[in-house]
């Protein structure tokens, strides 16, 4: 049996493209629920899921996992069936089956999951939660396919929509997956209320110095950027070229932008930098301030700069 | 908080306004869960949003990251009582199936 969240995401990967294939069924995207209830029924016949169901629950409350309580040994999943946008829900289905295969033994009693626990990306603060949003990700978005899907194009807020339409996942984790395979210069920006919710950078990125520690410190997001402005959408998927310093580093920014009026004034951005993070010599021939080392910016990122 | 600033029909600009605080500070009261205002920060909050300071308290306690080591029967008491109720029914149903 696989033991990583990759590892079990490529085995049920394997299974589905042979069973979809075999029944001349479409591959994308995943029937979580049915996949769910299958494959826990064949390869753990004494703890099948044997239950997926939607509630309409409070706004926080994403999804959970439990035994079923007359000790049967069998599971079930619920969701959060108010949450409207069917990419999440499909997204919560497939964290919850991550905890299934790679948590249920050291949680006997069941996890329960909170919308906070869902945008954790970062290892070190939750690895299950990391663990299970990995899992997710690589079931719903197999990398092959999702390569393939990509190739040759130049990604904009268009082509990743269509991928979370592809997929059934939302808009933000169709992004995080480009973000996690790119040699671009890239990062997603979450904006709620006109702060940065948070931030993640592509490795690229990251290498450069360039990131928001928004979980750490309260950021605004900066007045000249398009998720700051009220633009209208058309304004905000076709994005904008801005002069260095509207958003971290000396370095001009294409930004795009879109809005979710819906859900508490969120903004999602995508910004992406030149594909060559300017030497320090260029900086001062080109750049009317004077350059910073990485540190440096670290700290006015930091900051709030 | 957010749901009475809200519902008082303030932007965060006023309710930092009104309480002596920064923007940012009441965003950070609202979304993170980590900062623990003063008690005096709290008595002005509480005031401009017309609740008790307890019932402010109260409110914020939703489920932590702790949830997520316990066993779920053990922290469902943290669930509000509507969520509890519904999530009751459904376990109902499912423990008479079959």
């Amino acid at each position: 049996m696989p033991t990583t969240p990759q590892g079990w995401a490529i085995r049920l990967t394997q299974i589905l493209s042979l069973h979809m294939a075999a029944h001349g069924l479409p591959r994308f995207p995943v029937d979580v629920a049915a996949l769910a209830q299958d494959f826990s029924r064949q390869v753990f016949p004494d703890a099948p899921i044997s239950m997926v169901g939607g509630l309409n629950l409070s706004k926080g409350v994403e999804g959970m996992l439990m035994p079923r309580p007359d000790g049967s040994g069998e599971w079930g999943i619920i969701y959060n069936g108010s949450i409207r946008s069917a990419g999440r829900r499909n997204f919560t289905l497939a964290h919850e089956l991550g905890h299934y295969l790679l948590h249920r033994q050291d949680h006997p009693g069941g996890l329960q999951c909170t919308n906070r626990n869902m945008a954790d990306w970062d290892g070190a603060r939750n690895r299950i939660e990391a663990e299970a949003n990995t899992f997710a990700s690589y079931l719903l978005m197999p990398l092959d396919d999702f390569r393939a899907q990509i190739k040759g194009r130049a990604i904009d807020i268009d082509v990743m929509t269509e991928l979370a339409d592809r997929y059934a996942v939302s808009l933000t984790a169709a992004t995080l997956k480009w973000m996690t395979i790119t040699d671009k210069r890239a990062m997603i920006v979450v904006g709620k209320e006109g702060f940065i919710d948070w931030a993640w950078s592509s490795q690229p990125l990251l290498r450069s110095g360039i990131f928001y520690a928004a979980r750490q410190t309260v950021i605004e997001l900066p007045p000249g950027s398009l998720a700051a402005r009220e633009v209208d959408g058309d304004t905000g998927r076709y994005g904008e070229r801005h002069e260095p310093g509207v958003w971290l580093g000396n370095e001009p920014v294409h930004e795009m932008t879109v809005f979710s009026p819906s859900n508490e004034m969120m903004t999602i951005s995508l910004l992406i930098y030149p594909d060559r993070a300017p030497f320090r010599w260029e900086a001062v021939e080109l750049e009317e301030e004077p350059p910073q080392d990485t540190f440096e910016r670290f700290m006015a990122g930091k900051a709030g700069g | 908080m957010k749901r009475h600033r809200q519902e008082k029909g303030y932007s965060l600009d006023k309710l930092a306004e009104l309480t002596d605080s920064s923007k940012s500070y009441i965003w950070e009261l609202e979304n993170r869960d980590i900062r623990k205002p003063s008690g005096e920060k709290l008595t002005r909050i509480a005031q401009a949003l017309e609740v008790t300071t307890d019932y402010l308290l109260d409110d914020t306690a939703e489920p932590g990251d702790e949830v997520l080591r316990e066993a779920f029967f053990r922290k469902f008491s943290k669930l509000k009582p509507e969520d509890q109720e519904k999530i009751q029914q459904m376990i109902d149903m499912w423990g008479k199936k079959d």
